[in-house]
Order: C-alpha cells, then sequence, then structure tokens
C-alpha cells in the first residue's frame, strides 16, 4: 500500500508540474496510465484525482475576486451555473485521468489474464 | 470471462475518447492557459519588461534608455523616460497593456473593417466610413506627416512599436479569445484613422444641412425659421465670446453688411444655395439615401440637426478668482463606454515635457490636461466644417461651371463585393439617383497637424505657448479653453471653410457654411477660403472676469464671417454657468459645485407658462395634485426630484403630439425634435401652432397624458414620481454586453443641466442615459489645483480592479488630485 501511495504522490508531483509549466491536460491523464498497477478501484480514485488536482492547482494561485467576475462573467452569456463553470475542467480531465487509469489498470489485467 | 473483461476495456476506451474531446471542447475553461488564467491579472502588478535597447536615432523595435511607468492609486500611469521617442514608445506599450482590445475595434470601426472580424452585422457602419472616406483620408494623413514632418511621424512609430512590442510578447486580451480573433500590428495609420473617427464626430455640417433640407421640403420656410432659427432663442448675451461679434477689432459692420439685414434673410433661398426649392423636393430621396449611407450605426449614432447635448467649460480670470489665479473646469460630454474613451496619464521626460490628463486610447500625446503652468479643456463649437453639395451628374462625369469633368474613382471590394465611390472636384459622392448625387466637402479631407497641435500644447509653459500650438489645429474646430499662471481666455480653433455669397442687395459677404444642400456645379459656392488666424473666435482675460462654452453660439450677429452652418445647442448649459458665475467670486470649491450644478434653466422659463394654461383647465384630483407638486418645483433635477418627472413627461408628450407623430407620418422619424427654447418662445409668443394643436389645446392634452402615463408606470401616489424611478445612466460595455456594462443606475439631470444627463423628449417607460461627462477636469495653475475624474477607469478587462474603479467618484460628483500620488505598482522598461 505504502508503495502504492508513493507511487501515486510521485505521478502527482509530476502531473502537477507538467501542467503548470504546459497547460498540456494530456500530461496528466497520460501519466494517470502509470496507475495500472494498483487496484481497479484505487487506480479510479488515483487517476480522477490526478486530472482534478493538477488542473485545479491554477486556480488557486489566481486573484479569487477576478475568478469570479470571470465565471459570473461567463455565466451570464452562457446561462450555466457559475460554480460549474470554474470546477468543469477539473471535473472533465479528473473523469478523461480516471478512464486512462482505468484503460491501464483493465489492459494490465487482461493481459495478465490472457498470459494465465 | 476474457471476453467480458476486454469488452470492458472497450467500453472505458470509448469513455476516454469522448472525455478527451469533450476537454479540447471545453479547452477555453482551461485552467492554466484558459479564461481562468486572465485572473492572474486582476490587479495591475509591478513587472520588469526586457526591452531591446537600440542606438539613438534608431526606428527599430526598442528604447534608447529605460523607462519607468508608475501606477497609482486611482490607475493613473505617470511615465517618466528621459526622451520623446521612449516616453511614446511606452505609452503605446502602456495603452496596449490596459486597452489594446478597445483600441483595435476603434482602429476597425473608424476604417471600415469591423465585418472583416465580426461579421456582416457591421457592415453599414464599415461603408459609411468608407463612403466619407476616412480611411483615404487617414492614409494621406501618415504620407503627409511621413514627409513632412518626420520628426512626428517617428513618435506616432514609437508609440506604434510600443504596441506591437506588447502585441508580440503579452497575453492578448481576454475578448480577442472570447471574440476568436487575434489582435493585429499597430501602425501610426491605425492612431489616424481613429483621430479622423472622433474628428467626424465633432463635425458640424455634414449630416445637419441634409436632415434641415428634408424638414424644409416637408414643412416649407415658416415652419423652419420658426422652430429651428439660425440662433437658438434667448442666446443673445451667452455667447462663447462676450460681446456684439467683433474678433480683434474687426466685424459684419466694417464690412458695409448690416447685421439686421442679413440675419433676416432667407438662407435657404436660391441665392444663397444655387439650388431653387423644386429641385430640392425632387431630391428628396436622394438626401434620405445620403443619410442612411453615412449613417454609422453603432458606437456614435449620427447626430441629428441642432443637437442639444454637447461640452461644458468655463474659465475665470485672476480678477474673479478668490485666489487671484485663474481657475479652468471642463467636462466633455460622449457617449459613455465602458472602458472609457480616455486615459489618465502623466508624461514626463525631464526638461522637455510633463504634462498630466487624458489621453484617447489609440492616440498618442494628452489631448486634455495640464503641464505645471498651463491648463486646457476642449468643447465642441458646432460651427460648420464641413459642406454638403448637391452635383449633376452625366454617366462618369460631373458638371463644374458649365463644363463636365471626369470623376476620380476610389474603387474597392469589400466582404465579396466592388464598391466605386466617385469623387468631385467637392469631394466624395456619398449618394448617387439618376443625374444628381451628393458630395461632402470636410477640412478633414486635407491634412492637418492636429497631432503637432496637441504636442506643443504638451510642452505648453505660457498661454502664448498654447495660442501657438492651435495655429497647427485644423478640425474639427473646437473651443479650446486655456488657463496659464495668470491669464485665461477662449480661442475656437480650427479651419472653418469660407463661401463667397452675394446678398440679395448685391453685397457679398464670406460666410461660415449653408443650412442646406449647396450648388456643386456652381463655383460661387465652392470653399474660397479659410477664417484667418487672428479673427478666429477669441478671447483673453475677458472683463466682465469669466467666459464659457457650453456649445452655445460662439459669437453674436456681428461677426464677421457669419455662422449660417452654426448648429448650435439651446443655451440651457450655458444660461446655468452664466447665471452662477455672475453671482459667485469663483474658488475651486464653488468650481465643483457648478459642475454639478442640476438647475434646468429651460424649466424655469417653461414652467410657469404651463402652469398659466393648466390652471385654466379641468383636472382630477390627481392631475391637481401632480398640478401642485410642479408648482412647488425648483427646477432641479434631483435623482428624487417629483417635479422634473412631471415636467419632462409634460413635454415629452407635447412633443409626441407634434413633432414626432407628424414625423412618423411622413416616415421621417430621424429629424432631430426642435429645441425646448422654440417651444418656449412660440408658447409666450401665442404663435405656436403645428400638427393640429396650439398653446392652449396642447399644453391640458400633453399634462393629462402625462399624468395618465405615470400613473400606469408608477401607481397613483405622486409622491413616489420620482425622477431616479425613470431616469437611468447605463453605459455600455464596448463589447456590448450588458454583463459587464455599468447600469442601469438611478440618475440626476437632464438635456440642459450642467452635470448632464440627456433623455429624450419623448414618452418612455424609462429614460436611459448613454451620453454625459466622459470627463470632468478642473484646475487652477497658479494655484497648483488639478483635479479630475472619468467615469470608469483605466483598465479594460472587467476582472480588473481598475477596470471602473473612478466611476463611484464620478456619480457622486467627487475627484481625485492629480498631484497626490500613491504608486501602487511600476513598470519597468529595461
Amino acid at each position: 500500500m505504502n508503495r502504492v501511495l508513493i507511487t501515486y504522490i510521485a505521478l502527482q508531483i509530476l502531473s502537477i508540474v507538467g501542467f503548470l509549466l504546459t497547460g498540456i491536460a494530456l500530461i496528466p491523464i497520460i501519466v494517470s496510465l502509470f496507475l495500472f498497477k494498483s487496484k481497479r478501484s484505487l487506480s479510479m480514485v488515483f487517476g480522477f484525482s490526478m486530472g482534478f488536482i493538477s488542473t485545479s492547482i491554477p486556480l488557486l494561485t489566481y486573484d479569487i475576486h477576478a475568478v469570479s467576475k470571470i465565471s459570473a462573467f461567463i455565466a451570464s452569456i452562457t446561462g450555466l451555473n457559475q460554480t460549474l463553470l470554474i470546477v468543469i475542467y477539473p471535473l472533465v480531465v479528473g473523469l478523461a485521468s480516471m478512464l486512462m487509469a482505468l484503460i491501464g489498470s483493465q489492459t494490465y489485467l487482461v493481459l495478465k489474464d490472457f498470459k494465465n | 470471462m476474457k471476453i467480458r473483461q476486454v469488452a470492458v476495456l472497450v467500453v472505458v476506451i470509448v469513455l476516454f475518447i469522448i472525455s478527451v474531446d469533450l476537454e479540447s471542447q471545453i479547452s477555453i475553461l482551461n485552467t492554466q492557459n484558459g479564461v481562468w488564467s486572465y485572473a492572474a491579472y486582476g490587479n495591475i502588478s509591478s513587472l520588469n519588461i526586457k526591452v531591446p535597447i537600440i542606438p539613438n536615432g534608431s526606428s527599430s523595435m526598442g528604447i534608447y534608455s529605460p523607462v519607468s511607468i508608475k501606477i497609482d492609486s486611482y490607475g493613473v500611469a505617470h511615465i517618466y523616460a528621459s526622451n520623446l521617442h521612449d516616453l511614446f514608445f511606452a505609452q503605446g506599450f502602456y495603452m496596449a497593456y490596459t486597452r489594446l482590445f478597445q483600441m483595435e475595434i476603434q482602429s476597425l470601426m473608424a476604417s471600415g473593417n469591423l465585418s472583416r472580424y465580426l461579421g456582416r452585422t457591421f457592415l453599414n457602419s464599415d461603408l459609411a466610413m468608407r463612403y466619407l472616406g476616412l480611411p483615404f483620408n487617414a492614409y494621406n494623413l501618415e504620407l503627409f506627416y511621413k514627409e513632412n514632418y518626420p520628426m512626428y511621424y517617428s513618435y506616432m512609430q514609437a508609440f506604434s512599436n510600443g504596441i506591437n512590442y506588447y502585441i508580440e510578447h503579452y497575453k492578448e486580451p481576454i475578448y480577442f479569445k472570447l471574440a476568436g480573433f487575434s489582435p493585429f500590428l499597430w501602425t501610426p495609420f491605425d492612431s489616424l484613422v481613429w483621430e479622423e473617427y472622433m474628428t467626424l464626430f465633432l463635425t458640424t455640417g455634414i449630416y445637419e444641412p441634409l436632415l434641415s433640407d428634408v424638414f424644409l421640403n416637408l414643412y416649407g420656410y415658416e415652419n423652419i425659421s420658426r422652430f429651428y432659427p439660425y440662433y437658438p432663442y434667448f442666446t443673445q448675451n451667452i455667447t462663447v465670446i462676450p460681446g456684439d461679434g467683433t474678433v480683434n477689432g474687426f466685424n459684419l459692420t466694417d464690412e458695409n453688411v448690416s447685421t439686421n439685414y442679413l440675419w433676416s434673410l432667407d438662407w435657404y433661398d436660391h441665392w444663397a444655395t444655387g439650388i431653387n426649392n423644386s429641385t430640392l423636393r425632387n431630391n428628396e430621396k436622394l438626401i434620405v439615401a445620403a443619410l442612411e449611407n453615412i449613417s454609422d450605426p453603432l458606437l456614435f449614432q449620427y447626430r441629428g440637426m441642432f443637437n442639444d447635448v454637447g461640452s461644458n467649460s468655463w474659465i475665470v480670470d485672476s480678477n474673479y478668482s478668490d485666489s487671484g489665479y485663474p481657475i479652468l473646469a471642463n467636462d466633455p460630454h460622449l457617449t459613455l463606454t465602458i472602458p472609457s474613451l480616455w486615459l489618465p496619464e502623466q508624461l514626463h521626460v525631464p526638461g522637455v515635457l510633463n504634462v498630466t490628463g487624458w489621453s484617447l486610447a489609440g492616440i498618442p500625446g494628452v489631448l486634455i490636461g495640464h503641464t505645471q503652468n498651463t491648463s486646457w479643456g476642449i468643447t465642441d463649437s458646432e460651427g460648420n466644417s464641413a459642406n454638403d453639395y448637391l452635383e449633376y451628374i452625366n454617366g462618369s462625369y460631373y458638371l463644374y461651371d458649365g463644363k463636365y469633368y471626369q470623376m476620380q474613382y476610389r474603387n474597392f471590394t469589400y466582404m465579396g463585393k466592388s464598391y466605386s465611390i466617385g469623387l468631385t472636384r467637392n469631394g466624395p459622392i456619398i449618394a448617387r439617383i439618376g443625374h444628381y448625387a451628393i458630395s461632402v466637402n470636410w477640412t478633414a479631407q486635407r491634412p492637418s497637424l492636429v497631432l503637432v497641435s496637441e504636442l506643443m500644447l504638451d510642452e505648453s509653459q505660457n498661454y502664448t505657448d498654447m495660442l501657438n500650438a492651435l495655429k497647427y489645429w485644423g478640425y474639427p474646430p473646437e473651443n479650446f479653453a486655456l488657463v496659464s499662471k495668470h491669464h485665461a481666455g477662449y480661442l475656437t480653433a480650427g479651419l472653418y471653410p469660407l463661401i463667397r455669397v452675394t446678398l440679395p442687395n448685391d453685397r457679398i459677404v464670406r460666410v461660415i457654411g449653408s443650412r442646406s444642400l449647396l450648388n456643386g456645379s456652381d463655383p460661387n459656392y465652392s470653399i474660397d477660403g479659410y477664417v484667418p488666424f487672428q479673427y478666429l473666435p477669441q478671447v483673453i482675460d475677458p472683463s466682465r472676469g469669466y467666459a464659457f462654452a457650453p456649445n452655445q453660439p460662439t459669437v453674436w450677429k456681428n461677426y464677421p464671417y457669419p455662422f449660417i452652418g452654426g448648429f448650435w445647442s439651446s443655451g440651457g448649459r450655458a444660461t446655468s454657468i452664466d447665471r452662477f458665475l455672475q453671482t459667485h467670486k469663483m474658488n475651486i470649491s464653488n468650481t465643483i459645485l457648478l459642475q454639478s450644478n442640476l438647475t434646468d434653466s429651460w424649466a424655469r422659463l417653461l414652467t410657469p407658462i404651463l402652469i398659466k394654461y393648466l390652471e385654466k383647465s379641468n383636472l382630477t384630483v390627481l392631475e391637481s395634485e401632480a398640478l401642485n407638486y410642479l408648482a412647488k418645483w425648483n427646477y432641479t433635477a434631483y435623482i428624487d426630484s417629483i417635479g422634473m418627472t412631471i415636467y419632462w413627461y409634460t413635454i415629452s408628450f407635447i412633443y409626441n403630439d407634434t413633432f414626432y407623430r407628424s414625423f412618423s407620418q411622413n416616415n421621417v422619424t430621424f429629424l432631430p425634435l426642435p429645441f425646448i427654447t422654440s417651444i418656449i418662445y412660440t408658447f409666450e409668443e401665442g404663435n405656436f401652432y403645428f400638427n393640429g394643436y396650439n398653446t392652449s389645446t396642447i399644453v391640458p392634452l400633453a399634462f393629462h397624458q402625462a399624468v395618465s402615463y405615470l400613473t400606469d408606470r408608477l401607481g397613483s401616489n405622486v409622491s413616489s414620481w420620482k425622477w431616479g424611478r425613470v431616469h437611468f445612466l447605463f453605459i455600455e460595455s464596448i463589447t456590448t454586453l450588458n454583463q459587464i456594462s455599468i447600469g442601469p443606475l438611478p440618475f440626476y439631470g437632464d438635456d440642459h443641466t450642467v452635470s448632464v444627463g440627456p433623455a429624450t423628449p419623448l414618452p418612455a417607460p424609462s429614460y436611459y442615459v448613454t451620453l454625459s461627462s466622459s470627463l470632468r477636469e478642473i484646475s487652477s495653475p497658479g494655484q497648483d489645483v488639478f483635479l479630475g475624474v472619468i467615469p470608469g477607469g483605466t483598465s479594460e478587462d472587467f476582472y480588473n480592479y481598475f477596470y471602473e474603479n473612478q466611476f463611484n467618484y464620478w456619480y457622486h460628483h467627487l475627484y481625485y488630485n492629480f498631484l497626490s500620488i500613491s504608486v501602487v505598482a511600476v513598470i519597468n522598461l529595461e
């Protein structure tokens, strides 16, 4: 368990740094693939948090009033909920990372099955 | 089991592909480089910018020495450079940093290119700019500067380089991301074309004679002379230049022309225009087509004849000021936008220039402001600097002096269609039907050194320097309020084209402008020079101690160059300012008081007349109650004023039942409504009759309609009919998105109050004020007092602290002190 956690933390740091430096959402998504050795349920949780946390971190560095004004503005022209607008991107990337992690662990399982 | 595992895997892969696709579709919400990333710029923060250091004299991208831009707590930028090249580079950089989207949209609008970027919705606006020749004029002006004034051209280039350095190295504003296009690189042309657009907005003589002719054709000379007189009623003693019109000892009487005779003439007649009434009537469709072609449906809708909104300024000389030092006040009234048209700045080069004030976003220098020893303000003079001509066309030839000449053409393809704009010797053709066409002769068609004039004002150290600077001011003619440490005065600077007219008594007089189209084929009506600088309307240290210029008539009737094309405002604000200045020796406190004055001087004249007619009428209980409020009203337009509401709706119904209804029946609702002073005068004289009504029938009817309308809108409790419930301020974002606009907010004032809040004088559920003081300036160089405020902020970014940080000050008539600087951020270009 400790090894799994340490792997997750290392990958999480890697994906945060990668995303902060490039803004490319594929980084946390691809990094999630390396959670394939974890249990399926755990890889899903870790995968989701990998994408969600990596893409949420930048929001914490911004002026909160400015974030709120931008979200209110976009909400008013799109008709969408203001909070949803802020969290939708991390949620989608979290979902994609979760699915990527799942693909990894599922493929790992299938291959192991075939091997056996 | 294996198959199930593989099936799960396939499903997960499909879901994964969908989620990745979704991510790419919402990438604008990417938290690192999508819209949220702009939140990092919520405040203007300190920056160190690496800019190439280039050798002195080089015109490459870069600066000669480091520049510092200090931003104070009001958002005002104080730019310190060691030479003018670097100063303008830094000004360009800073303007791009705060206003890039605004500047680029303005340039696209002025050059007739909006549709290219934003779609065909803007095609009419683009074509209007091209018909009037704005992009062509700006192009010629750029060449003129380049060839004849290379030093000033190099400043414009440095300014453009500063903008482009920002574009190439920094994040584009959020609006570009949302609109889906990238900023284009700036050139001096873009600055000059915006200058042309502002000139168009402030030019008199393009739209007015056309509107005037439409009214004349429909309602005849008797009505036009009664309701749209050459000089608005009640303006005799409130001209900008005090006195009878004599300037530097020269007047009309000296020319052996009787003023009474000249001003009693019909200036729409054939002898004055070269066109007979039947020809004018036969060309009504052509006139309307011309108006449609040159109407800009965007930001600044076409200006009406006798536009009754404008700007305020006044000066007090040293004898009339408590402190013994002159005082100046100015507040130009323009369509309000957020961000504001103006950007407050200080430009400082040791030993060369130290000016503080307001720049127009996109144009280098400071246009309105002060140095340590001088201060100046601007209001529009409303005298014709353009004239419209009726041209006689045969194929591609135009008639002039009995001969046909080949037209030149401006050909262009725009949005997939080819256009060809003909040019006669008078100017571009703006409409053509059959053998007739209308052309516009406008001073802006020739190069003028407005920018030179502006930069010389920025460097001025005394009153004479300011006068010398204004010798270069070409267009549009403006009333310049000028104050130095010890002198105060006015100069209406600019080019006034003259037309040599032979009067019916065979006397010859050179006049400014026309009320009507002129005959383009007759050389007698061609431009014959310009008013010489020494005889431009002017006064220094007026003997009565003060002067004022809120768009009322510039000079009285004995001026040597009669303003036939003088489409002034009715003078309501001028009357209030005059009344106040007559009774107060001035200091800074009561100058502020006057700038916030909310008395409607015309209501003071009209209300007693209304009451007189209403007291004779049969009124209901509610109407009697409303009349009581009107009788007790002190003619002020505060937010909680009830009399104001009743008064305004009553006159709105007067206009509605008479002029507006008739205009609607004739499909000419674009015609401007006559001044309230014309209503007052004809009511007083007992000769008001229009559309079947006279004074005794229209007043009770309009009052009855007003009370009934207000009851429906606001309920039957008259004490709740406050002005602020129906009169709102709305400052629209240049994006036109309401979410980032200001208002609607309850608002004070009306068309005629010094603190202006114009409302359409027609019944409306709510009046929306979209034009008001675009900045407020009060200064006294002798006392080291420089106060100001704008209705917005310095940044165009709606999430930025400086987006509307000055708005509340402006709304409450408060000011910031230019000399009290508390620096909150520094941008170093090094």
